[in-house]
């Protein structure tokens, strides 16, 4: 790894810590609170609106594999340092198929012939289109459900995964996902809008 | 010394994360104003909120942009109501411009 390449990867690996790390703890502090009182007695597992999906899905989307070790640092050190309720034993596995979805949806939308030419795992994509960005969201979402739920079934015997699980992770998924990217739109489309204001003094 | 610019590599990933987000704003059409309209109004209001009165000639000197762009952008916002033009009692040829 040359020293360029280094210096880009302590940069995103940083950015990617600090935004995941600041998603995990508005999803769990919402969480806590339970705003629209929908799991009052923690009667179900999982989160109708898993707002850390987003920050899987933008940051290995526009940082590529560099936010990997990041991404998976976030998945271990969220639940142990910031909320752990809801969070089953095994989970530092069943994140893995949690990363494993958005690598394998962003491939299969390179590899659906969105990026010109022939397929490479190195032909960057451009997720500027935001279309690209909500199709790698919802096949990540349906493979995370699959995935997540089929690791924890396999490490933990006492553990029950009905298939109203695996569509509540997939819809949680898709909605906390969008929340972030809606959340991010509206804040930094007004931070730009404003940028226009250009003192003459300047 | 550590070598805190940021590299061109970086940069580049997290201006694509906002034209990205700019992109939604565009394709759902949702501000029908353009870049130099919005520019535009804020300069107004910006100058307004310092100054407490704004005239046409203020906003042209301090946005840089034209003349007739300016004209058309406060025409357009005057249809909408988002501001009233008011001859000023100082100087009969100049206008001041008043947010609603």
């Amino acid at each position: 790894m040359t020293k360029h390449n280094l210096n880009h990867f302590i940069k995103v690996s940083l950015t990617v810590y600090i935004f995941s790390m600041f998603i995990f703890s508005i999803w769990s502090y919402l969480q806590y609170l339970d705003l629209a009182n929908l799991n009052p007695n923690r009667e179900w597992s999982g989160s109708l609106c898993y707002l850390p999906h987003g920050s899987r899905v933008l940051m290995l989307c526009f940082f590529r594999y560099y936010s990997l070790p990041a991404l998976y640092l976030v998945e271990i050190s969220g639940p142990l340092l910031i909320y752990d309720e809801g969070f089953v034993d095994g989970w530092s596995f069943a994140s893995l198929g949690s990363l494993a979805s958005v690598i394998i949806s962003i491939e299969l939308v390179r590899w659906s012939n969105i990026a010109p030419g022939k397929f490479s795992l190195f032909k960057p994509i451009n997720f500027k289109n935001y279309k690209y960005l909500f199709l790698v969201i919802v096949i990540s979402a349906c493979l995370n459900g699959l995935f997540a739920n089929l690791i924890i079934s396999l490490i933990s015997n006492s553990i029950m995964v009905n298939v109203i699980t695996v569509f509540r992770f997939m819809v949680g998924d898709i909605l906390g996902a969008c929340a972030v990217v809606l959340a991010l739109w509206v804040i930094f489309t007004t931070l730009v809008d404003n940028r226009l204001v250009i003192s003459p003094d300047e | 010394m550590y070598d805190f610019d940021m590299s061109s590599k970086y940069k580049k990933d997290l201006i694509n994360i906002l034209e990205m987000l700019s992109n939604i704003e565009k394709d759902l059409d949702l501000i029908k104003y353009n870049d130099s309209e919005k520019k535009v109004y804020y300069t107004i209001a910006r100058k307004i909120s310092s100054d407490e009165v704004c005239n046409i000639s203020d906003i042209i000197n301090d946005s840089g942009l034209s003349r007739s762009t300016v004209y058309k952008s406060i025409k357009k916002f005057e249809l909408d109501n988002l501001l009233s033009i008011h001859q000023s009692n100082d100087d009969k040829r100049e206008f001041n411009l008043v947010l609603s």
